[in-house]
Parts: C-alpha cells; sequence; structure tokens
C-alpha cells in the first residue's frame, strides 16, 4: 500500500494548488454577487415603492382652498407582502406636514418635479424605505411633496434568501471540484496501481519475472520512471543470472579436481605399509575431502532449484516418490543405528510438481534427519491423511523455536551442530524446490515433544 | 581382461590405471575422443571409461560413433556433469551404465567389475556376503561352506534381497519375484518366510531387516 501521512501526497498537493486560487475566486464572485443581489432587490422593491407613490401622489388636488388626497386600497395594497411590511406615509407644504405620520421627517429643501426619490431612514428604531415626490398642484405655487415609507423586513428577506442560494451554490461548487480532483486523481494514476499489481504478482511467484514492465498501461508522464525501472530490472537480472552461473560453473569446475584428490586419497588408503601417523593424515584429508564433495553437490543442486525452468509443473505420485527416496536412505539410517520407517494414508496420491524436485526435497529432509538426529532414534517418513501433507519426523534434538526462521537461511548451522559435517544448504535446497512447486514447508515439534517435524503440504493435482 | 580408460584429465587417470592395475587387468589409456575411437577397434576390450569432457569431441559423439559401428564394448560414462537429462541421453545413445564425479573407487571397480562380467554373458554366478554363499546356477546357499536346507520359496526370497544387499526390496516386489499369480497366498505369507529364513541364518553374519512401510534389507552385519 502506499504510505499516507508524512509523504507528500498528490491529491494533497492538487487540491492545495486548485482549491485555494478557486476559493479566492469564489470570495470575489460571492461579493460582488450580493453586491448584485442588494442592487436587484432595491431596484425591484424601490420600483414598487414608487408605484404606490405615484398612486397616491396622482389624487392630490385643490377643492374648495383645500388640498384633497384620496387614499385609494389599491396605492397602499400593492405594498403589502408576506413579511407584512409596514406602510407609512405623510404629505407636506412649505416644509409643513399636511397630513400621514409625523415621525416621517419633511423635506424642506426643494426637490426636481416630477423625479422620485429614495433615502433610508428609520421610523421608530425602525430601518424603513422613504420614496418623496414633488409635485404641482393647480391653484399652489409651490410643489406639494409626498413620501411613501415601508420597512425593510421583506426586501431583506429576499436580498437573504438569495444570498444563501449564491453561498449553497459556490459551496456545492467547492465539494464536487474537491471529489473530481480525488476522483481524477485516482482515474490519473489506476495504470500505476495497475502496475504496481503486476509487480507485486511477481514477488509472489516462485521464479521471479525480470520481463520489462508493459509500457502500454503507463500513462506518459510516468513513462520515464517506468523506462527506468525496467532497466534496473534488466540489470537486476543480469546481476542474478551471473551470479547462478558463476555459482553452478565454479561448482561444476571444483568437481573435476576434487575427483582426483578423492581418488589418490582412497588409494592411498589401501596402502598397508604406511605408518600410523601417514594413516591418520590420510584419513583426515578423505573426510575434509568428502565434506567438501557434500558442500560442492549441494552448492549445485541449490543453483539448480534457484534456476527458472518450467520443469517444476506436472503431477506424480507422492507415496510412490516418497517410498522410493525413503528406501535409498534406509541402510544409511541402519548404519547409524536409526530406525526408519514410513507410514502412508493412501494407496497413492497424486500431487502437483516434479517427482525429481519432491525426492531431492525428502533426500535432503532425511539426510538431516540422519545427520543431526540421534543415534539409536527414530525417522518416521509420513503420508498424512490431510490432503498432500508429507512429514518427516525425527527425536532429536530439534531446531529451537527461535531458529525455524533461520535454519532456512544459507549455511546457517545451528551451534550444536557446528562439529559435525555439514553444509548448510539442505533446507535452503528444500525451500528453493518447494517454492518451484508452491509446496509450503513448515517446521513443527513432534507430538513426542522432542526431535522435529518437517511438514510439507503439497498442491493437489489437477484432475 | 583389457580395460580402455578414455579420460583427459591426466592426473585422475593415472590413479584410475593404478586401481585397475592392482587388479590385474590390462589397462590401456587415450586422453582424447579420436585416440579412442582409434584405439578402440584395434584391440578386444572387455570394457571402456569413457569421460564425457574430452578436449576434442564430446565423450557422447564418440558413444555414438562406436555403437554406429556395431561395437558391443560395455561402456561406463564418467562425467562431472550430473543432471538427469545427461544422465538418460547417455544411457538411450547406448552407454551401459553412469557415473558422476566425484565417485568412490570401490564403486568405480564394482561396476566396472560388473560390466567385464556382463559382456562375457556370466552376471554374478557366485554371490559373497561376508559368510554368505549363494550359487545363483544351482541356487544352492551356504554358510560357512556349510549347505543351507532352504525350500524354494525360502531361497527365492533370499535371492532377491541377496542381489539388492543393502538395498530396501518391497513387499510388492519380493511377492511378484516369490509368488506365481496363481498361488494362494495368505496376506502374511510373505513375514512367514522371512521368519523362517532369519532362523535359518542365525549362525551368519547376515542380517534381514524390517524397514518398517518400505519392505526388508539384507546386509552384512558389522
Amino acid at each position: 500500500m502506499i504510505q499516507i501521512g508524512k509523504k507528500p501526497s498528490l491529491k494533497g498537493r492538487l487540491l492545495l494548488t486548485l482549491l485555494l486560487p478557486l476559493c479566492a475566486i469564489l470570495l470575489a464572485l460571492g461579493a460582488s454577487g450580493a453586491w448584485l443581489v442588494h442592487r436587484v432587490v432595491e431596484a425591484a422593491s424601490d420600483r414598487v415603492l414608487s408605484g404606490s407613490l405615484q398612486a397616491v401622489s396622482e389624487t392630490l388636488a385643490m377643492e374648495g382652498g383645500y388640498l384633497t388626497l384620496d387614499l385609494p386600497p389599491s396605492a397602499l395594497g400593492m405594498l403589502e407582502n408576506a413579511d407584512r411590511d409596514n406602510v407609512y406615509y405623510n404629505v407636506s407644504y412649505r416644509g409643513k406636514l399636511i397630513t400621514g405620520y409625523p415621525e416621517l421627517s419633511v423635506i424642506s429643501h426643494a426637490m426636481p418635479l416630477e423625479e422620485i426619490e429614495f433615502r433610508d431612514s428609520t421610523f421608530r428604531g425602525i430601518p424603513i424605505r422613504v420614496a418623496s415626490e414633488a409635485r404641482l398642484v393647480p391653484q399652489l405655487n409651490s410643489p406639494v411633496i409626498v413620501q411613501v415609507a415601508e420597512t425593510t423586513k421583506n426586501r431583506t428577506a429576499l436580498a437573504n434568501r438569495m444570498l444563501t442560494a449564491l453561498g449553497m451554490g459556490e459551496l456545492l461548487l467547492l465539494i464536487t471540484i474537491a471529489i473530481l480532483v480525488f476522483q481524477a486523481v485516482d482515474w490519473g494514476l489506476k495504470p500505476l496501481s495497475d502496475l504496481r499489481t503486476e509487480v507485486e504478482a511477481r514477488s509472489h511467484q516462485p521464479d521471479i519475472n525480470f520481463a520489462p514492465l508493459p509500457l502500454s498501461l503507463v500513462p506518459q508522464e510516468a513513462l520515464p520512471f517506468v523506462s527506468a525501472f525496467n532497466s534496473l530490472l534488466g540489470h537486476v537480472e543480469t546481476a542474478v543470472e551471473t551470479l547462478r552461473r558463476f555459482t553452478s560453473d565454479a561448482s561444476h569446475q571444483l568437481r573435476a579436481p576434487l575427483t582426483v584428490v578423492r581418488t589418490h586419497v582412497e588409494l592411498l588408503q589401501r596402502h598397508s605399509d604406511a605408518s600410523p601417523e601417514m594413516r591418520g593424515a590420510v584419513s583426515d584429508i578423505y573426510q575434509a575431502v568428502r565434506s567438501l564433495q557434500h558442500l560442492i553437490i549441494q552448492l549445485i543442486s541449490l543453483a539448480k532449484a534457484e534456476r527458472p525452468s518450467d520443469d517444476a509443473t506436472g503431477q506424480f505420485d507422492l507415496v510412490e516418490c516418497t517410498a522410493a527416496t525413503a528406501s535409498t536412505y534406509a541402510s544409511r539410517a541402519l548404519a547409524e543405528n536409526m530406525d526408519l520407517s514410513f507410514e502412508t494414508a493412501f494407496e497413492t496420491l497424486p500431487v502437483a510438481g516434479n517427482p525429481i524436485f519432491a525426492g531431492e526435497m525428502i533426500a535432503n529432509l532425511l539426510d538431516n534427519a540422519i545427520r543431526y538426529g540421534r543415534t539409536g532414534g527414530h525417522i518416521v517418513v509420513r503420508i498424512a491423511p490431510d490432503q498432500g501433507v508429507l512429514e518427516v519426523e525425527d527425536d532429536g534434538p530439534g531446531v529451537p523455536v527461535k531458529d525455524r526462521e533461520r535454519v532456512f537461511e544459507r549455511f546457517f548451522r545451528l551451534p550444536q551442530n557446528q562439529d559435525r559435517e555439514g553444509s548448510g544448504l539442505g533446507l535452503s535446497i528444500v525451500q528453493a524446490l518447494g517454492r518451484r512447486m508452491a509446496a509450503v514447508i513448515d517446521l513443527q515439534t513432534p507430538a513426542g515433544g522432542q526431535g522435529l517435524k518437517v511438514v510439507i503440504r503439497f498442491r493437489p493435482a489437477l484432475a | 581382461m583389457r580395460l580402455l580408460i578414455v579420460e583427459d584429465d591426466a592426473a585422475l587417470s593415472r590413479a584410475i590405471i593404478k586401481v585397475f592395475r592392482s587388479q590385474g587387468l590390462a589397462v590401456d589409456h587415450v586422453s582424447s575422443g579420436r585416440d579412442a575411437l582409434e584405439i578402440v577397434k584395434m584391440e578386444p576390450y572387455s570394457a571402456m571409461i569413457l569421460d564425457l569432457g574430452l578436449p576434442d569431441m564430446d565423450g557422447l559423439q564418440v558413444l555414438k560413433t562406436i555403437r554406429q559401428a556395431h561395437f558391443n564394448i560395455p561402456i561406463l560414462i564418467l562425467t562431472a556433469r550430473d543432471a538427469t537429462t545427461d544422465r538418460v541421453v547417455g544411457l538411450d545413445q547406448g552407454a551401459d551404465d553412469y557415473l558422476s564425479k566425484p565417485f568412490e573407487v570401490a564403486e568405480l571397480e564394482a561396476r566396472v567389475r560388473a560390466l567385464i562380467r556382463r559382456g562375457q554373458g556370466n552376471p554374478e554366478p557366485t554371490l559373497h556376503l561376508g559368510n554368505l554363499k549363494l550359487d545363483r546356477a544351482s541356487g544352492a546357499a551356504y554358510v560357512c561352506d556349510q549347505l543351507l536346507e532352504l525350500t524354494k520359496r525360502e531361497r527365492a526370497v533370499l535371492e532377491t534381497l541377496a542381489v539388492r544387499v543393502g538395498n530396501v526390496v518391497s513387499k510388492a516386489r519380493l511377492n511378484a519375484e516369490v509368488f506365481s499369480y496363481d498361488d494362494q497366498v495368505a496376506p502374511n505369507a510373505l513375514e512367514v518366510y522371512i521368519a523362517r529364513l532369519r532362523r535359518k541364518l542365525e549362525k551368519s553374519d547376515i542380517e534381514i531387516v524390517t524397514v518398517r512401510g518400505l519392505g526388508y534389507l539384507l546386509r552384512v552385519a558389522k
């Protein structure tokens, strides 16, 4: 998994670079939007207010030396609204109130005729909007000033509703973009995550596949990285192959001189006229040559086990293979006074893999059991009733639980066995061969509480 | 009897020559494939030890050429390669036996001896195991030169185990060797014969060991 946390996140970066300017834009948009809303609401409400004002001023007339005014219900009715704004009015002449609410301040300055003026004011502490008009009435030489006012509840509410809608819209936009960024990053990274799946799948294969990653999957931006990775893969493959070939070649080359030494030492051992010192020395050389030979053979085995090839596929009879391998170790076990026995829950048991590999695994386990087991002890090779499970069990000193991982490492040997002959490669070979056949190997303590039980679980053969 | 050794490693050749000369064999040695093909026509060799890694040609090619010329000389292949495929190819192309380096001298001696005998059409007429002597022609068995009284089936069991001394012989294999198809065989018949044989071999240093689950193994007790 990709580590989230202190690692730089593409999404984070993208969001940061995208959302900060976006917020600024939205803020500016909001500010101008609010201004516009205010203007629109004011203009619309003022138009109604002016309509109401004109309806009142139309009725001004002089009748018998008196200024008369009719208040048509429609004039004030058009100002009625859901928020029940209060409506006030007054009429003044030359700065003196003639009729209406005295709390509406009277305009005493000169006003242009036939033009409606608007202003904000307060009426008993409540904000109001006032429309005023100066109108000439026949028989009067100064204009009469009519004012109509309404409280601003309705227009404020309207403006608030519109501002809320604007704010909601902007928020929605912000969230949508954030979600889109996340999805776009995921979508954009999809080819890379496909590549990751491919790389991960390879690391679980018994033989690492060093073939270059397919570039067809790779987005253009990641191409240089993947190309570099591919060339690294190539280098690693060459290095691994060189190492394998070296191990194998070197071991093969060592065999020839070793054969010469061994053959001559065996001939020397036959000479009866040698002194006791000479015999001792020859015997020591012989032992050393034998352990060197064992080591070389194990090295070749390991190199072969780790070399990729297709022969790990197929199927074979585990019972037959195990019995045949165990049979070849019977006389060695007997020579060490050990009791080797074979138990099987099946007559035949087809499993997946290669019988030569499996035989070599069992041979290495038996070699270990005889080499490191208890003289006079028991070795049991068992095909368990569970499908495809093979067990090799001894009652020797066993492997301490803390070392059960490490014994699979090359050349690792338990301290208790340092003075015994052995290469330290047996279990590495078993593991490498097991991996090739996808068999699982587990070290356990036998039911008796003493010794070592190696459990190999083979895959069932394909029907 | 004459033995031909084809081996390019001089030091190893000297050792092998010494081994077989000490046994009274006439030994010739060449170190190239071409020389081997020349000399094999000239002398009636009883057997040939052939190294696969020769300087001038592949040992398998030498083997093929000899077999194509219809020489029936028994050939043992000696090689530092041990891949199973090499072994199969070698035996397919007419080798009689195969030994990979490094080998045990005693093993090489035994295999060459067997090859020579087989070439003479006389495979191991008498088996000597400790103080047991088994005459395969007559079927008679002796312990310390005293004839053992054995039934036909006991003799069959003993012989089957003796020719594979030191190796486990499975019960199925023994049953197949000892009983014919129409024999009415009790399930424990084999165990009975083994038990009787063990009693009769008490005075010998031969031991028949039961390897549980696998079969029986005959060995010379130390």
